[in-house]
């Protein structure tokens, strides 16, 4: 598979959509908290978090979906997104190496766009599922 | 076995306004390392079908209502948790847009699991533009157990 897909006529029922690495330090999650609004000590400070009666500091669940979402856009670069689900399994560590993933489970003409279904999901190198999700993405067809 | 104030239901609890800047678009973008310059080059964007910078998709939790949720009178469930989101992306959130979220609780449910009974509570955000378009649609589920 390539490492993106601009057309509903070039991706198929079962291939899968080019992983994303990520690793997101206790830095990136401070910034991420700062701009989207979320300042709580549970993602920042590991004692408040300990306190929460969480292992220690977490990555928000709005970042990991902010990750399946750059994941999803970064691979159909002339898609748009249309829905994205995620339940949060598990609590999602910092300084953790994540990688986010993802398989298309049907492809669909309705209305007049080309949706592609997918399932999605967010785990760590032990194949530890964080989070695990479904979005819907319209892509342009050739036919069109 | 589930007992609430069904009267909530549906009704409408917090509305909320936000102003969208360009800067709050590229940091949000930068902040979960997106490499599409749809999301932070202007320049680029302008090239595009779009005709400018758009927010990535996710940016719609950045419109959080601060408000608690009305006392549901839930007959268990003292603990709680972020259980997941929904999110449907309607059209795109651009700079210089004024966001006005609506809060309603949707939908109240019983599961029981290998862990016993859980409530989810489904809040949902109705984002509209200053066009009255509606953008965004964020269905959040909160779980409430013992």
């Amino acid at each position: 598979m390539s490492e993106t897909v601009e057309y509903f006529e070039d991706i198929d029922i079962g291939d899968e959509i080019a992983e994303l690495d990520i690793c997101p330090t206790t830095a990136d999650v401070v910034r991420f908290v700062d701009v989207a609004r979320m300042q709580s000590g549970r993602f920042t400070d590991d004692e408040y978090a300990r306190q929460e009666g969480l292992p220690g500091a977490i990555v928000p669940g709005n970042m990991s979906l902010g990750f399946l979402s750059r994941m999803l856009t970064e691979f159909f670069p002339t898609g748009t997104l249309k829905e994205l689900t995620a339940n949060f399994r598990a609590t999602v560590p910092h300084n953790t190496a994540l990688t986010c993933s993802g398989v298309v489970t049907e492809k669909q003409m309705s209305n007049g766009e080309h949706i592609i279904f997918c399932d999605v999901m967010l785990s760590n190198d032990e194949g530890e599922r964080y989070v695990q999700g479904t979005a819907l993405v319209a892509l342009p067809s050739r036919a069109a | 076995m589930l007992e609430y104030d069904t009267s909530l239901l549906g009704k409408e609890f917090d509305r909320y306004s936000y102003s969208v800047s360009k800067e709050d678009i590229v940091e949000f973008a930068q902040s979960i390392g997106e490499t599409n310059p749809l999301y932070t080059d202007e320049a680029y964007a302008k090239t595009t079908s779009y005709g400018g910078l758009i927010a990535p998709p996710t940016f719609c939790v950045v419109f959080r209502s601060y408000a608690r949720l009305p006392d549901l009178k839930l007959n268990y469930g003292k603990r709680g948790f972020d259980g997941g989101k929904e999110c449907t992306f309607l059209a795109p959130i651009r700079p210089g847009d004024t966001i006005t979220g609506v809060d309603r609780i949707a939908q109240v449910y019983e599961k029981t699991g290998r862990s016993g009974n859980m409530i989810f509570i489904v809040r949902e955000s109705e984002l509209t533009n200053q066009r009255g378009e509606k953008v965004a649609v964020v269905r959040q589920s909160l779980i409430r157990r013992d």
